[in-house]
């Protein structure tokens, strides 16, 4: 079993919490990723959940999950040496990956131009809210104000009520995904040319991508999909997508022709063997031939209806194990713990025990990225303490001496 | 200077279908990969028959749904079902460095196209098999849908009101997302391993696994903390007020995000000062998130008086994170960052007619994507067949006719 796809990568991470599953990913994939702090850590370590519930530096959850398996440094970007060293390690690295604010490394010196000049193959990537050009390129942003502009907000919630973001921090994993992308496009590049380029990584940009449909929708029929709860808008007929059950709640989708008749059949036939009352009706339905888009919205709410009557009197565990024997996609929506129990990914050795001997506790995290033949694409080990691996990062990257490391902590620039 | 493409000569066989797996194969063939996808007349991609349609007209090939996630690819049909179709399909193997499938588990063995058998033409072969819960375990062979990576993950769960039912966009598959990302990584990696070793690869992708990894702070949570994460709105633990605030206008609304005090004190005089603001209980966040209920409804009454687009480029000058909750309409009409990136190109489809084409979601300074309309179906089965695999005319013709390339 090799080591990773990516074991012969070096990567500087200059990214707060807006980028960092970027490294997180390629050091799953085996590349060396080195988590550039400032003095006294990343400020984004000061976001929750945190460990005992203690806000801490080396104790936030969130940080803990995007940085698991990189080494971690401490650097003073603001001191002639400390911009100095960053110099020096860039000339090594084949990519840089930062979140600062547009323009703030070209400021300190430390932009694309610059870096390059001595490492004419760096590729370099900016992850920022909105990218490094247009009239917005320095708005302030957040999860939820991106969410916002990016239309996803519009189509969540009910439709008196104010309109919803997707949960924890999804812009910024999105981000920092296109950002492996982005990166590795210009790997593929620089492997036939030599040369590195800048990759431009905007989170909207990347929202955009998510909201695949919608917008199409404006553009061809002057319409969209306006929150109404649980519905699933997608042309001109409404089907329910999330639906409450006895003890919480499954998703399934009515569809219509031979892929709906999978599911129509074996369930419209499930509901009349238990006497389900209007399932009678429904197994007299041709679901081969049922056209979704030509049924009148009245008749396939009339069939939810039905349908959802049956599911609101079981439990999920029923509905699951009995749409599991029937072929069916009927899913319980499972809450975090038992998404954790859930025991298909545990079969297939999904979560991996993580040690963290500065708090005596294991963790559990989402292990492989995917299986392989040859490679392991999982995670490699704990969140690097602040500073951890000073002296063996700057020792193996630029042959410092402890004791020159020492004189580099005394002069504030580690 | 022309700088060629990230992906220039890199060729890819692509059996995706619906959303997860073109989504991932834009990624690729944006970027100037040769990605040629398979279907045929017996067995379309669905998402052909997605609306919206121009016009209304529904056909194989006016679906702009389908043009939103295939830009870029070549679209040839061959007949799975017959031998010389499966003959057809090895020779493709041959030439091609990545096959992409989504099929629910085991189907590419059934059809005598599983990893063993292509690398037997093609060692070096790189393969992807995606699907919703892998190619292993008791359940593997589940067929699915972009909601359950989303149900099985969490996802859905921790989405909604604190008080209503889980919830998520009305109308994107959002693992149809989440997932391809690791896909296209994963494949990109592996071209950079195959570069090096010359070793080709089998990827096993599930989509429920992706959706962990980005549940990742909540699964912690849940051990670390012996919590029971649930769904909170828009509301954020360290952050007070977070949320959405209802403008002038119909359904017209202002996301605002405040951290931290500077941020607070940018909000207060955003708001002209009221006196509200300067009471003791809203002066710290301890204090504003104890007192977020009250909070929200004295920035509504504000907010109400003020026209969403004007309120954030008002609140942008005060140092406060806001953004207009947009949609469709904004974004393609009126949205300037969307214009000034060209996010959404008007092109032309010879079907469809004009019409926009998504760009890729990474912005490259030498090597920029190249967007191409989508295609037809078995639009390019001459140039893939002849040009790229030299079949005779005569041969070509035949296949036809025999329904073969169908």
């Amino acid at each position: 079993m090799g080591d990773g796809l990516l074991s012969s990568l070096q990567v500087l991470d200059l990214t707060d919490h807006q980028g960092w599953a970027c490294g997180r990913i390629l050091a799953d994939m085996g590349a060396e990723v080195v988590k550039v702090e400032p003095l006294g850590g990343d400020p984004s370590r000061n976001l929750g959940p945190f460990f005992g519930d203690v806000p801490h530096p080396e104790r936030s959850l969130y940080w803990f999950s995007y940085n698991a398996g990189k080494k971690g440094i401490t650097l003073n970007l603001d001191s002639p040496e400390g911009k100095g060293l960053l110099h020096k390690l860039s000339a090594r690295a084949d990519i840089l990956v930062e979140s600062f604010q547009p323009g703030y490394l070209d400021g300190l010196g430390l932009g694309y131009e610059a870096l390059s000049q001595a490492n004419p193959g760096l590729i370099y990537t900016s992850i920022t809210p909105f990218g490094l050009t247009g009239p917005r390129r320095d708005y302030k942003a957040t999860d939820l104000t991106l969410q916002a502009l990016a239309g996803i907000a519009c189509s969540i919630g009910e439709p008196e009520r104010q309109p919803l973001k997707m949960c924890l921090d999804q812009s910024f994993v999105l981000g920092g995904s296109h950002a492996v992308i982005g990166s590795l496009l210009a790997l593929n590049y620089r492997s036939g040319s030599g040369a590195g380029q800048h990759v431009d990584i905007s989170i909207f940009d990347c929202l955009m991508r998510l909201n695949y449909r919608d917008p199409v929708r404006w553009d061809v029929d002057k319409s969209y999909a306006q929150r109404q709860g649980n519905v699933l808008v997608r042309g001109r007929v409404n089907t329910r997508n999330i639906w409450r059950c006895k003890d919480g709640y499954v998703t399934w989708i009515l569809a219509g022709g031979p892929t709906g008749a999978r599911e129509n059949v074996p369930l419209t036939e499930w509901m009349v063997s238990e006497g389900v009352p209007g399932a009678e009706e429904m197994a007299q339905v041709n679901w081969m031939e049922m056209d979704l888009a030509l049924t009148p919205q009245e008749q396939v709410d009339r069939w939810q209806d039905i349908f959802g009557s049956f599911f609101a009197s079981r439990t999920k565990e029923e509905l699951w194990q009995g749409g599991l024997n029937r072929r069916m996609t009927l899913v319980p929506v499972m809450d975090v713990e038992e998404a954790f129990r859930y025991e298909q990914p545990r079969a297939r050795g999904f979560w991996h025990k993580v040690e963290h001997p500065h708090l005596n506790a294991t963790l559990e995290y989402p292990g492989h990225l995917f299986l392989s033949n040859n490679t392991r694409a999982e995670v490699r080990g704990p969140a690097p303490l602040i500073g951890e691996h000073n002296y063996e990062v700057y020792g193996s990257w630029l042959g410092l001496s402890r004791r020159q490391v020492d004189d580099l902590r005394a002069q504030g620039a580690v | 200077m022309e700088n060629g493409q990230a992906l220039e000569g890199v060729k890819v066989l692509d059996f995706t279908w619906w959303g997860a797996g073109p989504i991932f194969t834009k990624y690729l063939s944006d970027f100037g990969a040769t990605v040629v996808k398979v279907e045929s007349h017996k067995r379309l991609d669905l998402v052909r028959l997605s609306e919206p349609y121009r016009d209304g007209k529904v056909g194989t090939d006016t679906s702009a749904m389908f043009l939103q996630l295939n830009t870029s690819k070549l679209g040839i049909t061959v007949n799975l079902s017959v031998p010389k179709g499966k003959e057809l399909i090895l020779k493709l193997v041959e030439w091609a460095d990545v096959v992409a499938d989504n099929f629910s588990a085991g189907f590419m063995q059934r059809a005598g196209l599983g990893y063993e058998e292509l690398r037997k033409v093609k060692p070096d072969i790189i393969m992807l098999s995606s699907s919703c819960l892998g190619q292993t375990g008791v359940y593997s062979d589940l067929r699915g849908h972009a909601l359950v990576g989303a149900a099985l993950s969490g996802h859905f769960h921790l989405t909604g009101y604190p008080d209503g039912e889980p919830t998520t966009p009305a109308s994107i598959g959002v693992a149809d997302v989440f997932q391809p990302m690791l896909s296209a990584a994963a494949v990109l990696a592996a071209l950079e391993h195959r570069r090096r070793t010359g070793e080709g690869q089998y990827i096993d992708l599930a989509q429920v696994e992706a959706m962990n990894h980005y549940m990742a702070p909540a699964l912690l949570d849940m051990q670390a903390n012996d919590s029971t994460p649930h769904r909170d709105g828009n509301h954020h633990p360290q952050a007070a007020p977070h949320g959405v605030f209802q403008c002038k206008g119909d359904d017209r609304w202002v996301a605002i995000a405040v951290f931290t005090q500077d941020e607070w004190q940018g909000l207060c005089q955003a708001m002209g000062d009221p006196q509200w603001c300067r009471e003791e209980r809203f002066a710290t966040l301890a204090g504003r998130k104890q007192n977020e209920d009250v909070l929200e409804r004295l920035i509504a009454e504000w907010s109400q008086t003020q026209v969403a687009e004007e309120a954030m480029e008002h609140l942008q000058r005060h140092g406060v994170a806001a953004g207009v909750v947009q949609n469709p309409r904004d974004i393609l009409e009126s949205d300037p960052q969307v214009q000034a990136r060209d996010l959404f190109p008007v092109m032309h489809h010879p079907v469809i007619g004009d019409c926009i084409h998504p760009t890729s979601g990474a912005q490259l300074s030498r090597t920029p994507s190249r967007i191409e309309t989508s295609p037809l179906l078995g639009e390019h089965n001459e140039k893939v067949f002849c040009q790229f695999l030299g079949m005779s005319s005569e041969e070509f013709a035949s296949l036809v006719s025999e329904q073969v390339i169908y």
